[in-house]
């Protein structure tokens, strides 16, 4: 590899390096400086956690190469402040609790101090659109907003300083108040450490073989190329683990490195170890692997008629079936004014937290392996581990890393085999770090489902019976899969007292990229095709939405289909702040539409414009032509 | 992951073609905004260039010569530069339309004109308004170690998809445009998340009005076919026709089956016909001009102050 002198100007230091030519101004920052404030997000341009100053301009520093930088005046978040000397932007941040898992902050603040440089007045639109550029996938931006014009009203002398230590002393609760959240400082400044910001002493890097088969015997597998390159220092497959080779969230079906087979696009196949990251993905690149390919599965419907095995041993692609029955639907059908039948189905979701996966792994002077990963899951894990690697409990220690967003997704122990055979064949300390692409095509999405639904009303909009038969695809492994099935059948009928209800939740294995936790753990599929019905049956018999829902809502005392009593019920309190909130028009459904008298006044938005044909009219409002 | 072992930059032209004729495999990169996303898995993977030539920082493309019928700018001008830009958003209007849906502030400072068009994406937002104001554009070669520089029409330089008329070493050097003061012109696009690159649809128009006539009308369109392109019938239909929405309506249908993308037709119709209407509408005048920059001016104004131009 060539390398190259630079010689620029980080936060106000001269600084002359040599280092690798092919670097990034990312890069750089990050591996020569240790810099770590800049995060690489997607390395695409896409989501601004690298965002940096080049010479007083804003720009990505995942796009730009570090020889582009020479000569330049360079400024990272770290100029910006420190945890006890915070711009005005940072402390403001801290405010109104901006930072939540904080992998997006740093970005934020640049994109903020930026604006506010160009325009110290900027109006909210006008920080909505240069801030434009960066992500963030946990605050629904409203209290970076409120964070950006805090600072502006405070750099503007229109508010005092005062306002950034402006928390509530909670009384008696915490829920409801803004108290300060003492991770913020180290988030804000971009001092926090986040696992793909680690360095050990001797780290090697590790990479990954990936399957770009659906499903495909694993014939050969020819590691001699790869292993001659320069820096490689460990290679394994399935063959080295010492222990009982399973993991997963409720069924142990996934081994850490695939076996005999594959079963998904994207299944880790053989992981390396070498000195640098661009030999370890030599190396990878260097591995041949002879498949044979078997016919695959990709439709659930097709998965239960069991003609293909993903999982032979289990003799079926069944990973779990929850049937609940309440009362009597058949009966209860014959005695409904309207009977309504339909079909719902939902698409895989990625969860897309800011933070690729990373860990690091090593042995520890005591001889403890030891993980550091942004696991949401560490003590199933270390005990996962235990079995995988044929240790005691006491030899295994997890150490949860700051998790840059989960929503479920950093749940599976997908990764954190591999980090432990490598740290264990090498005795090195070995550091992992998922590129976007990577992490999409390998890690669990949110169960893509289809949902069959009956459901019986009177003429009032009592519902009289429900049948649901939700169909989900689990994918190439269990992962969630049985605990989401669990929660689909509790919650899905919705927070509505229903009689006869009869509730089928299956979720089958398929070669589709694995299905696992994300926020709502399947309460999301059915609860929406609940919703639906509703609406559908609002309609059917002109009412109003809300109305239906409070004729049919829970009530204290009333008992649930899985047996449990309820001594409080709140959805009726929700309906009516929700419809007071909405601002809504009372009616059936039939009313709505261009015909809603509450379009397009103050409070609503215009309709949306895109290929739709509107025109301004004599009041300077904009109607549809 | 994009790998090489030098990384230039030359100063001018001269310097340029004197390093690419005496070091082999050379590379060309601008902005870097197509290439670096591009050197990633899924598209083209893990890449090696023995030599990168960096041409932003080169002079001849970093040209600005204003001329009351033609203005040139050179291929590495950025497009933050074109939103900003006071003389460009007086007669240049389309510009800083085309940057207003262009990614955003941070890629903007990155992305050069001549990448975008090099690039010969056919969602590529830059070159139907290109079109649109008349651009001939100059190739630099060299031969017998002479620089020879050959000019030529837009249509001409974008051959296809991802193909231009550009050998090995060959260079962007400018762009040569039609001064479009006292136009009316919009840019609009369709596309999933504004900051994201890919337009499904995206329309350019430039009009010019002769008391109640349409005196000159111009509209472009991309993202529906494999190089954007003008569309000759409906400008046809309507220059001379006295403006009433109801030509504009004929016109909008004349060109519809430009559209040669496979996925979701009838939908791509559907919004292009819209859009060809709107687009016109608003360059017009008719609704509010410039309606999304307006919102912005605040912004610009203040930019400008500090902007060279
Ligand atoms: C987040 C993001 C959002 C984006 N949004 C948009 C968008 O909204 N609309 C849009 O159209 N594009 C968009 N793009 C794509 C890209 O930014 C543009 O195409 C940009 O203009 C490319 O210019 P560049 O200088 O960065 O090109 P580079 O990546 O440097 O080069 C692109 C190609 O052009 C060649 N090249 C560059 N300059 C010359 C020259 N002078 N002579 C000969 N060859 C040359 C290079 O060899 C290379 O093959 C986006 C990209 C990203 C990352
Ligand atoms: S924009 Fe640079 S890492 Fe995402
Ligand atoms: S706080 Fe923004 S991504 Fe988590």
């Amino acid at each position: 590899m060539s390398s190259m002198e630079l010689k620029l100007t980080v936060n106000g230091q001269k600084i002359k390096k040599t280092t690798q030519s092919h670097y990034r101004l990312l890069d750089f920052l990050r591996e020569d400086l240790d810099l770590t404030g800049s995060k690489e997000g997607c390395g695409a341009g896409e989501c601004g956690t690298c965002s940096v100053f080049i010479n007083g301009k804003l720009v990505k520093s995942c796009l730009v190469p570090a020889a582009k930088a020479e000569g330049a005046k360079i400024e990272t978040v770290e100029g910006i402040g420190n945890p006890e000397k915070m711009s005005e932007i940072q402390k403001a941040f801290c405010a109104t609790g901006a930072s939540q898992c904080g992998f997006c902050i740093p970005g934020m603040v640049m994109a903020a101090t930026s604006t506010l440089r160009n325009n110290p007045k900027a109006s909210l639109e006008q920080i909505k659109e240069e801030m434009g550029g960066n992500i963030c996938r946990c605050t629904g931006y409203q209290k970076i907003f409120d964070a950006v014009e805090m600072a502006r009203d405070v750099i503007n002398k229109e508010k005092s300083e005062k306002v950034f230590e402006e928390y509530d002393k909670p009384a008696n609760s915490f829920i409801g108040a803004n108290v300060k959240r003492i991770d913020a400082p180290s988030k804000v400044t971009g001092r926090l450490k986040y696992a793909a910001d680690m360095k050990m002493p001797n780290m090697l890097h590790m990479q990954v073989l990936r399957s770009d088969r659906p499903h495909a015997k694993i014939l050969n597998i020819d590691l001699s190329k790869a292993k001659k390159i320069e820096g490689v220092r460990g290679i394994v497959t399935c063959d080295d683990v010492p222990g009982i080779d399973n993991f997963g969230v409720f069924i142990e079906d996934q081994p850490v490195l695939a076996k005999d087979k594959v079963r998904y696009v994207g299944e880790a196949i053989i992981a390396v170890a070498a000195d640098t990251l661009e030999q370890a993905k030599d190396a990878v690149n260097a591995i041949k692997i002879k498949y044979k390919d078997l016919p695959a599965l990709y439709d659930p419907e097709e998965a239960l008629k069991e003609k293909i095995l993903i999982h032979e041993h289990y003799k079926t692609n069944l990973v779990k079936h929850i049937p609940i029955r309440k009362g009597n639907t058949e009966e209860a059908f014959k005695k409904a004014d309207v009977v309504i039948e339909d079909e719902f189905a939902t698409q895989p979701v990625e969860h897309a937290y800011l933070e690729p996966m990373a860990g690091v792994s090593y042995i520890d002077q005591d001889g403890v392996l030891t993980i550091v990963s942004p696991s949401q899951n560490i003590t199933h894990h270390r005990h996962m581990m235990a079995k995988i690697m044929n240790l005691p409990i006491h030899k295994v220690r997890f150490i949860m890393s700051p998790v840059g967003g989960g929503f479920g997704g950093k749940e599976d122990m997908i990764y954190q085999g591999m980090l432990a055979l490598l740290a264990t064949k090498t005795r090195q300390p070995i550091k992992y770090v998922m590129t976007r692409e990577e992490d999409i095509v390998s890690t669990a999405k949110r169960h893509p489902s289809r949902t069959k639904y009956k459901m019986g009303l009177t003429k009032a909009g009592r519902i009289l019976a429900a049948e649901i038969s939700m169909l989900a695809d689990g994918g190439a492994y269990g992962c969630s899969t049985e605990g989401v099935m669990r929660k689909a059948a509790i919650l899905g009928a919705g927070p509505y007292n229903i009689e006869n209800l009869k509730m089928d939740t299956r979720g089958v294995y398929t070669n589709n990229t694995p299905s696992g936790a994300f926020r709502s753990f399947g309460a999301l599929q059915t609860e929406f095709a609940t919703e639906s019905m509703l609406d559908i049956a609002a309609e059917k018999l002109n009412m109003d939405p809300f109305e239906i829902r409070r004729i049919n809502a829970f009530v204290k005392g009333n008992i649930t289909h899985t047996k449990q009593e309820l001594n409080s019920a709140s959805i009726n309190t929700v309906l009516n702040e929700l419809e007071k909130l909405a601002s809504w028009e009372k009616g059936s459904p039939q009313s709505r539409g261009n015909s809603r008298k509450d379009m397009f006044s103050k409070d609503n938005r215009d309709a949306c414009e895109l290929g739709a044909r509107l025109k301004t009219n004599g009041n300077g409002k904009r109607v549809a032509r | 992951m994009l790998r090489y072992d030098n990384y230039f930059i030359p100063k001018t032209l001269k310097e340029y073609f004197e390093l690419t004729s005496k070091v082999k495999d050379c590379r060309i990169v601008a902005g870097c905004t197509d290439m670096l996303p591009w050197a990633r898995e899924g598209r083209g993977g893990d890449v090696f260039f023995k030599n990168v030539v960096d041409v932003s920082r080169i002079k001849e493309l970093n040209v600005f010569k204003f001329g009351s019928k033609k203005i040139l700018l050179g291929a590495a001008t950025n497009y933050q530069k074109l939103f900003l830009d006071k003389k460009i958003r007086k007669s240049l209007k389309v510009l800083p339309q085309v940057s207003v849906w262009f990614a955003d502030d941070q890629i903007r400072e990155l992305a050069t004109i001549g990448g975008n068009i090099v690039n010969a994406s056919p969602a590529g937002d830059g070159m139907p308004a290109f079109l649109t104001l008349n651009t001939k554009v100059t190739v630099a070669s060299f031969k017998n170690k002479k620089i020879i520089k050959l000019k030529m029409p837009l249509e001409k330089f974008v051959k296809g998809r991802n193909k231009v008329a550009l050998n090995k070493n060959d260079l962007l050097v400018d762009f040569e445009v039609e001064n479009t003061d006292g136009y009316g012109a919009c840019f609009e696009k369709v596309g999933h998340r504004r900051s994201l690159v890919i337009s499904t649809v995206c329309v350019s128009s430039l009009v010019k009005l002769n008391k109640n006539k349409f005196q000159d009308v111009r509209v472009a369109v991309g993202g529906v076919c494999e190089v954007p392109t003008r569309l000759t019938k409906t400008e046809n239909f309507l220059k001379g026709k006295s403006i009433d929405e109801n030509n504009i309506y004929v016109a909008s249908k004349l060109d519809l089956d430009v559209i040669q993308s496979r996925s979701r037709r009838e939908y791509r119709r559907e919004v292009l016909q819209n859009f060809i209407i709107r687009s016109i509408l608003k360059s017009l005048g008719k609704t509010n001009i410039n309606e999304t920059i307006q919102k912005f001016d605040n912004k610009i104004e203040l930019k400008m102050e500090d902007a060279h131009v």
